[in-house]
């Protein structure tokens, strides 16, 4: 499938990105597990500014 | 039990059972494919239903749903066929009946919900968004390219976006998915025909920063996005640039606006889901969208808002 360019379609379609499909090598699949999952974050705070100091002058 | 539905690849829902773990609460996770077995009797005696309905305390609809229909069905039928999606609109009977009895039974202590997913219209949105005195974009659908081209004549900026979900059509050589909200001209016309299938426009409205808000039960976490410091993110933060990512930090809402928000998800019937919000250079906050199940874990790491904690802990206090 090529991105679809017929008048008869939203823009949304028109111009929506085209990914080729990727030929995998069973050799080289990796399975990440999600439990390898590691925060480095802690006890990381909320700091909340004013609008005032959050914009860049 | 705590009975969390969800996607494989979800990291809120593995962060969250992490904490759960920890609590030695005892949890259960369902995934969306995974086919559950279940049973639903109704006569003039009463009604009876074995399976997800019975024997939680608190239920989670964090991504998608359970799947009604047998590991051998999936095998044997392409999704694409005609006879599987029609065992998929009498499965979604069963889904529905599922999650109303669900919600009658746990009350509050069931969030979330595949429905709300399923109907979630971002035109009904912004009409009830507009009832509780939310500004919103100006915004026009239609199919025919005369009345495009008098929306754009009319509001110079806009912008297109998918009116449902964003287009993700797979065929055998790769994929074609959406390249995000896009700048809309009365040049992009002429490569449209007279009349078209809907068209989803809105005055582009300018902007300082953007806000994504997270809310769960009755609180509501916030972030501005600084995304007009960036070329491919003016439009929408969603237009993500990788390399170099928008600067993301806590916003705390006025009360007004978090009033009126929740306002607005007592009408849309939602308990939890992800707001899209402009903050304007004249100082206005606008309204865009709401997703019932969108992603927050960046929210939630952008800002240390720790919101897998908050999550559990709002299922083991409650």
């Amino acid at each position: 499938m090529q991105p679809e360019t017929t008048p008869f379609l939203p823009l949304t379609i028109q111009r929506a990105v085209f990914r080729p499909r990727k030929e995998k090598s069973p050799d080289l699949t990796v399975k990440i597990s999600s439990s390898l999952y590691q925060s480095k974050r802690v006890n990381q705070q909320v700091i909340h500014r004013p609008i005032s100091q959050m914009i860049k002058k | 039990m705590i009975t969390i539905v969800s996607e494989e690849q979800d990291i809120m829902t593995d962060l969250t059972m992490e904490w759960l773990a920890r609590r030695k609460t005892p949890t259960r996770r369902i995934q969306n494919y995974e086919p559950q077995t279940f049973r639903i009797e109704i006569d003039n005696g009463g009604s009876s239903a074995a399976g997800p309905i019975s024997g939680n305390s608190h239920y989670w609809t964090r991504r998608g749903k359970e799947n009604y229909i047998p590991a051998t069905i999936d095998h044997h039928f392409s999704e694409n066929l005609p006879v599987y999606r029609y065992l998929e609109q009498d499965e979604l009977v069963v889904s529905s009946y599922v999650e109303t009895k669900r919600k009658q039974q746990l009350n509050h202590h069931d969030t979330g919900s595949f429905f709300a997913e399923k109907k979630n219209n971002k035109l009904i949105n912004l009409e009830l968004a507009k009832s509780v005195h939310l500004l919103i974009p100006p915004t026009c659908v239609t199919n025919s390219k005369k009345v495009l081209a008098q929306f754009i004549r009319r509001h110079k900026q806009v912008i297109t976006k998918d009116l449902c979900a964003p287009v993700y059509l797979p065929g055998d050589k790769g994929t074609l998915t959406s390249s995000g909200v896009i700048s809309i001209g009365l040049s992009d016309l002429d490569a449209m025909a007279d009349n078209f299938a809907a068209v989803f426009v809105q005055e582009n409205i300018s902007k300082q920063f953007e806000i994504r808000c997270f809310l769960f039960r009755k609180t509501i976490f916030s972030m501005a996005i600084f995304s007009q410091n960036d070329q491919q993110t003016t439009t929408d933060f969603r237009n993500y640039n990788d390399a170099r990512p928008n600067r993301c930090v806590p916003f705390q809402l006025p009360p007004s606006i978090a009033s009126k928000l929740w306002k607005f998800m007592a009408l849309a019937e939602l308990d939890t889901g992800s707001i899209d919000l402009i903050y304007t250079p004249e100082g206005e906050f606008v309204f865009l969208e709401v997703n019932p199940m969108g992603q927050f874990h960046w929210l939630s790491e952008n800002c240390n808002y720790y919101l897998e904690h908050f999550i559990a802990d709002s299922f083991t206090n409650a």
